[in-house]
């Protein structure tokens, strides 16, 4: 799919729709330019491929100044999501490069830090919202995008949820594109002010060569850990984070196979903590908030039982009431939990079945001197944990 | 003098162009990857470092990017940060 040596990846399964197999690459801060391929499933023949970042001649390459499109970034590594009734496929994409640095790049940098919607018979691009144009925080628009109908004006709408690492949670008409909020489900964001009527933000706090502290950090309000959703209570369940960070900005010249940053931030210890965020998604605002020492970085699991499942940094697997947060049942693992939770059942008894282990971010960054430097030492397990439900 | 003064500006530029700042921090103080100024390892030790990367870890082999005379420029430039770096030790 892509070139390692271009410092192009893959990080995540595609999305299969009909006869196609439809992928985004992963950046990862690499300067290259992202896209997102459709192959078919049983030849690997390439059909189509988008790029994240237009070139020279195409609409929105003019949103780059210069020839910075070539070292755009805009990767599109997180799965996206099909709506066979109206023939679109869904992708978000992460940042622009340099990560910090904006200096190189001036203009709003499409299709960065967007939800794209494509057709994909032919990868042509439906539609597109930009959240964070001319991003220097690394925020993405990479998380999950959940498909629900929601009453707007008291019109059922086909709506488009998701929950950015920039700390607003967003609804968007999934048919025209067409803003219907953003709120913040965060207590903490510096970057912007707010939103206006199209969801463009008015900017706030941003990194600076001096260093300015901003919020959320670049982990985001939400890791790539998905949200769940619930038609019973029409609430989405946001594992969470609320850690603001000093970033200072470096100009920095492309080269390929190097890191593109142009940038250093640290995490910042006051105020920082984890939360579970109950968010109606008929009007964006935050329901209950249940809070941790600890962010969560576990996925969360709704059921159709009204409870909901995930783990905490802390080593517990947590089940929670879906209408209210109330924790009712909780099981000390002897370590955090970064994975998925699933539930199923197997000759009449229910199951649920959640990893225990760290990964990734939590045991490379978190554990820093000013954040949580006790995490350096925490247990770091790497176990499969299945419950099962009393027999009636 | 004239010469190491070159030799640290000309490190300070590579330091940056090839991303080292990026785990180790603007000032190689020390971010994801391991502080840089305060560092005990041996000029050898670290030409090594620099050259071979350390497997296992996120530490890449830079050898084919970098020449010989380019890595001591590096080790040049970290070393002119311990003289003013706050955590200096005598």
């Amino acid at each position: 799919v892509g070139d390692y040596q271009e410092g192009q990846s893959i990080a995540s399964p595609p999305l299969v729709v009909k006869d196609k197999a439809i992928i985004g690459i992963s950046t990862a801060e690499f300067p290259t330019r992202g896209f997102i391929d459709a192959y078919q499933v049983d030849t690997g023949k390439l059909l189509w491929r988008f790029y994240t970042v237009p070139g020279p001649n195409e609409p929105g390459n003019e949103t780059w100044s210069g020839d910075s499109w070539k070292a755009g970034c805009g990767p599109a590594w997180v799965p996206g999501t099909f709506d066979p009734e109206l023939n679109l496929a869904y992708f978000g994409t992460g940042n622009p490069c340099a990560m910090w640095s904006g200096q190189n790049r001036e203009g709003d940098n499409l299709y960065t830090n967007s939800i794209l919607a494509l057709d994909p018979d032919t990868g042509r691009l439906k539609w597109h919202f930009q959240s964070v144009p001319h991003d220097v925080m690394d925020y993405d628009a990479t998380s999950e995008l959940i498909l629900v109908d929601v009453n707007v004006d008291g019109r059922p709408t086909k709506a488009l949820i998701q929950a950015e690492k920039d700390g607003y949670f967003y609804a968007l008409d999934r048919k025209s594109g067409r803003f219907i909020y953003g709120k913040p489900f965060v207590e903490r964001t510096t970057w912007t002010k707010g939103l206006d009527s199209e969801g463009r933000p008015v900017l706030g706090v941003l990194p600076t060569e001096a260093g300015a502290m901003v919020c959320p950090s670049a982990f985001g309000a939400k890791s790539w850990n998905h949200m769940a959703y619930s038609p019973l209570t029409g609430y989405a369940y946001i594992p969470g984070l609320d850690v603001c960070a000093q970033i200072k900005t470096a100009k920095v010249e492309p080269k390929k196979a190097t890191l593109y940053i142009g940038g250093e931030g640290s995490t910042v210890g006051e105020g920082a903590q984890g939360f579970l965020a109950a968010v109606d998604s008929r009007t964006g605002d935050v329901k209950w908030r249940y809070t941790t020492k600890y962010p969560i970085f576990a996925s969360v699991l709704a059921t159709a039982g009204g409870l909901l499942f995930t783990g905490d940094l802390e080593g517990n697997a947590l089940a929670l009431d879906a209408s209210d947060g109330r924790v009712l049942w909780r099981f000390q693992t002897g370590s955090g939990h970064r994975g998925s939770p699933i539930t199923y059942a197997l000759n009449g008894k229910q199951y649920v079945a959640i990893p225990s282990g760290w990964g990734g971010v939590t045991h490379t960054f978190l554990p820093n001197p000013g954040t949580y430097p006790e995490l350096a030492n925490a247990t770091k397990g790497s176990t499969l944990f299945v419950y099962g439900l009393a027999e009636q | 003098v004239g010469q190491e003064i070159d030799a640290v500006v000309k490190g300070r530029q590579l330091y940056m162009s090839n991303g080292c700042y990026a785990c180790h921090g603007l000032e190689a103080s020390g971010r994801v990857g391991p502080n840089l100024v305060l560092t005990t390892k041996t000029d050898d030790e670290l030409f090594d470092r620099i050259s071979n990367g350390k497997p296992g870890t996120a530490m890449a082999a830079n050898r084919t990017k970098m020449t010989e005379q380019d890595i001591r420029a590096v080790i040049a430039y970290l070393r002119s940060l311990r003289q003013t770096h706050p955590g200096r030790q005598e």
